[in-house]
Order: structure tokens, then C-alpha cells, then sequence
């Protein structure tokens, strides 16, 4: 229920803004915790042509531990959905970055014994980082992100660990 | 947000200076683990270096204690099964640089840690004991479950029986994963609120050097987990893991449950008991100790006892 919620609200910022040159990118998000899992997924990013000078954008992000340390091995399933709003310093093809995320968690423990273990949290981060746009419509943002709610042990889920890294390779569409 | 109130704190004090031992500490040069004095009355590899043939096969149980501890962490346990005359040995080792000072432990690895579970468990095989089995509590877990990642066990006597009380493979409070990074900075860190009893018998003050090995440990161990540990055949395992922990992350359960291979699936089995008690089976020297807990250590030593004898 919670990713309708969060993909209903940001489809409608999105059909809320005026499409015309507006950009949207797709692309692929890999992202390791410090000392913890290694989780990719796909992302998709909305640059609002009038909004801050185009520096702002919206997204939507989906990374799990399903496409990266579980595969073929017994790290615990999880799911990552996070809405975020990047702003990028300047307009020139390098520049800083800050990223706020905030979204919901997953995980499936592939046992009915640990029913008693909590398999949801809500998500809340920070990131700063780089991006850099090629002259191609290719982009790569690169940041360290820090998670502002992580689990203490008797409630969350304890693999949602504080320090990460992410790269993400976005493809420009203009709409 | 805690986290980020720490990170902050690191910076802007930069180095920590030494820590102020007292006498009154396990950490300074007067308490030592009793086991360095008489060995004798914790191991059974010094206790009965000659077993009979009938107490060759008698079930010896290998006990480790966790991070910070010493052999006090499993008394009650030793106490309980003589009291209850089931005929198995205890055998409390004293993991390498506990119980001594604050610089031998801030100088030890967590080889050194486990070091001293594999020389009791060879001189018991030596010594001819054939039913040998094993209990970790916390960081004594993935001590112990490392071995059998490392197929230790492959040339020689297998363990009857696995015991794994709040074993830690993701501990409560996350920072510790950003150890490596603060630590230098931190120099150590000094224990929450500790009972007199507690300061005799644990280390107060953590040295971050101690805290990157148990980092690099269960960071092992996880991704030896993740990869799968196969369990010599007749290896049975039993997890206890309390939902309201502080210290070990509940998720711990889940990790070693779905790593450890058994021969069958019914020779692994997990326990979620509802208490905020850290390693249950031990209660002295606590704060708060209410009568349900000790029903609690009562069950899981009786389950334990109870395993222990099926084997012989």
C-alpha cells in the first residue's frame, strides 16, 4: 500500500507541472552500505523547467538487496522506495549535490519464526555529493548518503545501517 | 540524529586521552579473571586431563563469553548443572586478552579471542573426550560459528551441539559500523551504566582498536553466513535471541538461522523469547532482575541440559 501511495503522489507532481521542455531521467541507482548490504534498483528523476532555476529536481527511487548482495546468497531480502528531491548547485556539467530521501523499507524474512521481527520502517536521509553531465544525455550523480533512522535493535529492521554510497547513471529525456 | 551528534562531538573534540581506571575496575592492574589463577576449577581440560572411558563419553560442554567479559558470564549456568546433577562437564574458557588489563586487552585481536576456544577444545580431544559440544553468548557466537566456516571441524571430533545465546552478527546501536572511520578519533569508548558487580567482572572502557575486531568479526561472519556455513553432520544448533536486546540487533536470529546449514532442517532451531535482557543466561550482578526472567534462564537452561543429554 505504501508504494501506491508514494508512486500515486509523485505521478501527480508530475502531471501537476507544465510538461512542455520539461526533463525527465531514468536511470540505475547502485548503493552500498557501510559494513552492510549492497542494494541496486532503477530510479527515475522530474527536472521542473520553472523551479529553481532548473537546479531542483523530484524523484523516485527502488533499490533492493534482491539485485545485489542477495543474489545467490542468504542476505536478507530488501526493499527500498524513497521519493527524493535533489538540487544541484549550478547548471554547468559539474556540480555539488544535496539529496533528501524519505520512503519505506522492506524486508522478507523467508520464515514464519521471525513474524515477531518488525518487516517494515520508514526511511529518512540525507545525501551530498557530486554530479556530473556528459555531453551525450547521460548523467552521473555520486554521493555519500547518512540515514537518519536506523533500527536499535528491538524495533526496524537492523539491516538498515547509517553510512552509504550510491552512484547513479541517469539518461535525459526531454519532454 | 544520535549519530550525527556523536559524529559532530568526534570533530570538534578530537582525541580521546587515556581512560580513568580505577581499582574498582576490571581494566586496571588489581581484578583479573579468577580463571588465570586456578584454571583448574573452570577447565575441564585442566580439572580431568585423564577422563576415564566412562567420562570420555560423558557430554563437555565448551562455554564462551561475549565481548568484554569473562568466565563470570556463564557461573549461573556451571552452578545449575551441577546442582541439577545431569552429568555434564562445563568448560569455561576465558577468551584471550579478557580479563586482564586494558592494555592487553586494547592489544589482542579477535583471533587471540577465539584462540581460546580452540585450545580447550584440543586438549579435550586430546585428553580423549569424544562428545563435545559448544555455547557462545554474544560475541562468543560468532566466535564459536567462524570455526565451522573455517570447516575446523572437518578432521576431527564433531560438536554434538551448537549454542547460541544473543550471538551478535549486527549489533543494536549502528555506529559501531562506522568505527573504523571515528574510532581513531574516539581512542575508546567507556561503557554505559555498570553495577559494582558488572565492574568487576567486564571491561568498562572499550578501546577502538577492540571494537574494530569485533566489527571485522562479525562482518566475517555475516558474509560467511551470507555464502552459506555447512554444519558437520551430526552438528545441531539451537539460537536464542531476545526480541528487546539492546546490545545485538534482533535481525542476528535471522541472519545465522538462514546461513547455518544443518544435515536436516530440524537440527537448527531459533527461540524468540520477549525480554530485554542481554544474554539471558546470565542474571547476577544486574540492576533489575524480575521473576520472569528467571523462569526464562530456568527454560533455556533446562532446554540446554535437556539437548545436551539427548546426544550422550
Amino acid at each position: 500500500m505504501h508504494i501506491i501511495r508514494y508512486l500515486t503522489l509523485f505521478f501527480f507532481i508530475i502531471s501537476a507541472s507544465n510538461l512542455e521542455s520539461q526533463e525527465l531521467s531514468l536511470g540505475l541507482r547502485l548503493q552500498q552500505s557501510w559494513n552492510m548490504y549492497n542494494e541496486n534498483g532503477i530510479t527515475v528523476q522530474f527536472t521542473p523547467k520553472d523551479l529553481l532555476n532548473e537546479q531542483l529536481s523530484i524523484g523516485a527511487t527502488y533499490v533492493s538487496s534482491r539485485f545485489g548482495s542477495a543474489i545467490n546468497s542468504n542476505a536478507i531480502l530488501q526493499d527500498n522506495i524513497v521519493l527524493h528531491s535533489t538540487y544541484v548547485f549550478s547548471k554547468s556539467s559539474f556540480s555539488p549535490l544535496v539529496r533528501l530521501n524519505a520512503g519505506y523499507c522492506f524486508a522478507d524474512y523467508e520464515s514464519a519464526l521471525f513474524d515477531d521481527i518488525d518487516a517494515s520502517m520508514p526511511l529518512l536521509s540525507l545525501e551530498a555529493g557530486a554530479k556530473y553531465t556528459f555531453d551525450i544525455p547521460l548523467k552521473v550523480q555520486a554521493s555519500l548518503g547518512y540515514n537518519l533512522i536506523t533500527s536499535d535493535g528491538s524495533s526496524g529492521i537492523g539491516t538498515v545501517y547509517p553510512l552509504f554510497v550510491q552512484c547513479t547513471l541517469l539518461w535525459s529525456f526531454s519532454l | 540524529m544520535k549519530y550525527f551528534i556523536l559524529i559532530a562531538a568526534v570533530f570538534f573534540i578530537g582525541c580521546g586521552g587515556e581512560p580513568n581506571i580505577t581499582d574498582a575496575d576490571l581494566d586496571g592492574n588489581v581484578l583479573f579473571d579468577p580463571s588465570l589463577y586456578s584454571p583448574e576449577q573452570f577447565l575441564i581440560s585442566k580439572s580431568k586431563p585423564n577422563p576415564t572411558e566412562e567420562e570420555k563419553q560423558k557430554a563437555v560442554i565448551i562455554v564462551a563469553h561475549g565481548y568484554t567479559a569473562t568466565t563470570f558470564e556463564w557461573n549461573e549456568f556451571k552452578r545449575y548443572v551441577d546442582s541439577t546433577q545431569a552429568d555434564v562437564l562445563v568448560s569455561q574458557v576465558l577468551l584471550g586478552g579478557h580479563g586482564r588489563t586494558y592494555q592487553d586487552f586494547k592489544n589482542s585481536s579477535w583471533r587471540d579471542w577465539q584462540a581460546s576456544i580452540i585450545d580447550e577444545y584440543q586438549k579435550l580431544v586430546q585428553s580423549g573426550y569424544r562428545n563435545i559440544s559448544f555455547a557462545g553468548s554474544s560475541t562468543g557466537g560468532p566466535l564459536i560459528v567462524n570455526l565451522f566456516a573455517q570447516s575446523f571441524f572437518k578432521n576431527s571430533i564433531e560438536p554434538k551441539h551448537v549454542f547460541l545465546i544473543d550471538p551478535i552478527i549486527v549489533p543494536s546501536n549502528k555506529s559501531l559500523s562506522m568505527i573504523g572511520i571515528f574510532g581513531p578519533m574516539l581512542g575508546y569508548i567507556e561503557s554505559g551504566e555498570m553495577t559494582a558487580e558488572e565492574r568487576k567482572h567486564w571491561y568498562k572502557f572499550r578501546p577502538q582498536e577492540t571494537l574494530q575486531e569485533l566489527q571485522d568479526i562479525i562482518t566475517i561472519t555475516r558474509k560467511d553466513l551470507e555464502s552459506g556455513i555447512l554444519f558437520p553432520n551430526s552438528t545441531h544448533v539451537s539460537i536464542y535471541k531476545s526480541l528487546y536486546d539492546d546490545v545485538v540487533d534482533r535481525v542476528s536470529a535471522v541472519m545465522l538461522y538462514n546461513g547455518i546449514e544443518t544435515q536436516k532442517p530440524e537440527m537448527k532451531k531459533v527461540s524468540l523469547p520477549h525480554s530485554g535482557i542481554h544474554v539471558i543466561t546470565r542474571l547476577e550482578g544486574r540492576a533489575n532482575v524480575t521473576e520472569q526472567d528467571r523462569v526464562l534462564q530456568k527454560k533455556v537452561f533446562d532446554e540446554m541440559i535437556q539437548d545436551l543429554k539427548s546426544k550422550q
